[in-house]
């Protein structure tokens, strides 16, 4: 049996964890001896002209000395074509390779933690990634040297490593809020198939938020105890200030009152933080995922009596007062028997073992049964487009409006079609404009490409069909049908390039096999 | 008859035999796993002991940076933070010797400042924040300014 791992790699943190011999999941330390690293990469300006790149708290360490040789929150670019880094040694990388920097490291600490080597490894990604993205990730994964068995919804690994399979069909809710994203994603479980029906958040919006109020509140209160300097421009103290909100903002998930001491100009200051304080001031960020979580459960068509597991991941999900929220919303009790930092790690940890050992059986290509914490479970999980695609049409007003083709959140592959009419008598050709963008203004939207398709002349109003269909191969078919002769009159691809070349990956892993990664 | 007696003894002896033997070895088994069990559920205490002693470290430090971060201060509170450190040590939280030169291994950059002649390229212009080590590894890194060449 060959040793998988899973790996978490997110956009500040990453995890590795893997199926230990019990059948349950463990997180696998870094060689600085802590659970997560963080996603940072240094390339130190070095006098002999090669890069020798650093990942990690190292690399965190020295943001401040070198800003232009550090790359932090790389997965945000992933699936960027036109993105680069340029090395202070004159080498340019992309996304997927700065991400393979990074993943080389993980896999590097985890054989060392282990004690063996490894091979194969899945990959968790937002459920919101388009297949550009996923597929940039998985290209990330082979630059580092490792077989991609599979690249896994976050959502569906951390309701894996809550023990959901077979013996536990039905609606899961994910509602993930980290240090600085939030997610919300709704998912079917059919026989151990993950089916994603909508997926929701704000990239924006995490336990940061939180301890931000908690600094605002403390700056107030230095004012109001009679400091009158702008104590925000003190970096020392400002960073003081934010570990004391942080730890302030844990100690409230269990105490009623928090209190911070700083000293400041020499006055020793005492400033009393009530969980209601807290609360109220943050009652905002909260509405703000409710209203998400809401939106989410509307686009999935659910209701609340359809949801049978409820699930809280994320450190930031610890706040009481999401967990109240969520009961009171849902009518529901959250489960909470995983830690909820780990629980993506974790989930992809057990993906691991199950594709690792479907591999090693010949001919179970998809859905053989693996045995995992005494349970059986066959897992498929299916993917969703992340935008919408529409077309541009005159409206009943003779305007430019934007017309949804295939809804963001489809199943992929998907089709779609819209119906057209011709708005002029004897008109010899349709402009069919793509957009991508769900919003009915064009100016909210992206065209992603049009052609002219000459037609039969035909008096004003004549019926045509504008069909999309739509695959992991990440082009768009688009074909005009005309109702009236009942045949297409012509069809066109979008191709989207926004991944690299086999060649370019083949490239990319020589050129990363062969640095050395601390 | 006897001798169908005799037969039926043996036999029930030697199943009992068999039967003893295999409880014996089920035993061993068992006392063998039991040792296993505690042997993890040792580790995991420890883990457990470590991992609430190290949060509780960590703002204890805090309380030393607060005094650390003062120009003047009065005998009594220098004696507070050294019977602070002093309690930290016995528990093996040593604070990083100060350096001269930095390396991101052991030091986290929050500010630069200009080289000079006194602080050629990264070089530890001032310790904003103290390091300390758990053991032999870095269990908080030193917050420091540092020298970066003119730009």
């Amino acid at each position: 049996m060959g040793r998988a791992i899973g790996i978490d790699l997110g956009t500040t943190y990453s995890a590795v964890a893997i199926l230990q011999e019990d059948g349950k999941p463990a997180i696998l330390p870094n060689i600085e001896g802590q659970n997560i690293t963080p996603s940072v990469v240094l390339f130190p300006d070095a006098a002999s002209g090669s890069d020798e790149p650093l990942v990690g708290d190292m690399a965190k360490h020295s943001v401040a000395t070198a800003p232009l040789d550090v790359v932090q929150f790389v997965k945000r670019q992933m699936g960027d074509p036109n993105w680069r880094f340029e090395s202070a040694n004159g080498h340019s990388y992309t996304a997927e390779e700065v991400s393979a920097v990074i993943l080389k490291k993980l896999k590097n600490d985890a054989e060392i933690a282990l004690g063996q080597p490894i091979t194969d490894a899945v990959i968790t990604v937002p459920a919101y990634f388009d297949d550009a993205r996923r597929t940039a990730t998985r290209q990330a994964g082979q630059i580092a040297g490792l077989k991609v068995l599979r690249v896994l919804n976050e959502p569906t690994a951390a309701a894996m490593s809550y023990g959901l399979s077979q013996k536990k069909n039905g609606t899961v809710l994910v509602y993930d809020l980290g240090g600085g994203t939030f997610d919300v994603t709704i998912m079917d479980i059919n026989n151990g198939e993950f089916d994603v029906l909508s997926t929701d958040g704000n990239r924006n919006l995490g336990g940061f938020d939180f301890d931000n109020r908690i600094a605002e509140f403390v700056f107030e209160q230095i004012r109001a105890q009679g400091i009158d300097r702008d104590v925000r421009t003190d970096d020392a103290l400002v960073a003081e200030i934010r570990e004391k909100s942080e730890i302030a903002k844990k100690s409230l998930t269990t105490v009623a009152q928090a209190t911070i001491v700083l000293t400041v100009d020499g006055k020793h200051v005492r400033i009393r933080i009530p969980r209601e304080e807290f609360e109220s001031r943050t009652e905002d960020l909260l509405n703000t995922t409710k209203e998400l979580v809401e939106d989410a459960m509307e686009s999935a068509g659910k209701g609340w009596s359809d949801i049978d597991h409820l699930l809280l991941v994320g450190g930031s999900t610890r706040m009481p007062m999401v967990r109240k929220m969520m009961a009171v919303l849902s009518g529901k009790e959250p489960e909470l028997n995983v830690n909820p930092d780990e629980a993506v790690a974790m989930g992809a940890a057990i993906q691991a073992y199950i594709s690792a050992n479907q591999q090693n059986d010949e001919g179970g290509n998809s859905g053989l049964p693996a045995l995992v914490g005494g349970e059986l479970m066959t897992i498929n999980v299916s993917d969703v487009t992340s935008q919408a695609l529409g077309v541009v049409l005159l409206n009943d007003h003779d305007q430019d409006e934007n017309f949804v083709v295939i809804p963001k959140n489809a199943k992929i592959p998907t089709k779609g079609d819209q119906h057209a009419r011709t708005v002029v008598d004897q008109q010899s050709c349709i402009l069919v404009r793509v957009t991508q963008g769900e919003d009915s203004d064009i100016r909210y939207v992206t065209e992603i490409g049009s052609k002219e398709i000459p037609i039969p002349t035909y008096p004003k109003g004549a019926p045509f069909t504008v069909a999309y269909a739509y695959d992991i191969d990440q082009t768009v078919y688009v074909e005009l049908y005309d109702e009236t002769a009942h045949n297409i009159v012509g069809k066109f691809e979008i191709d989207r390039i926004m991944n690299m070349s086999d060649e370019e990956v083949q490239n990319a892993m020589r050129k990363i096999g062969q640095m050395d990664i601390m | 008859m006897e001798e169908e007696f005799q037969k039926k003894t043996y036999d029930e002896v030697a199943a009992l035999k068999d039967l003893f033997l295999r409880r014996l070895m089920d035993d061993k088994i068992k006392t063998a796993a039991i040792v296993q069990l505690k042997e993890n559920n040792e580790a995991l205490q420890r883990q457990l002991d470590e991992k609430a002693i190290t949060a509780l470290v960590k703002e204890i430090l805090l309380v030393c940076d607060r005094i650390d971060a003062q120009e003047s201060v009065d005998d009594l509170t220098i004696s507070v933070k050294e019977e602070l450190l002093e309690l930290l040590s016995r528990r093996e939280f040593y604070r990083m010797p100060h350096s001269e030169i930095f390396d991101p291994t052991y030091h986290n950059a929050v500010g630069t400042a200009e080289e000079t002649s006194e602080y050629p390229e990264k070089r530890i212009v001032k310790v904003v924040r103290n390091g300390y080590f758990f053991r032999d590894r870095v269990f908080r890194s030193a917050d420091v300014i540092v020298s970066v060449r003119k730009r």
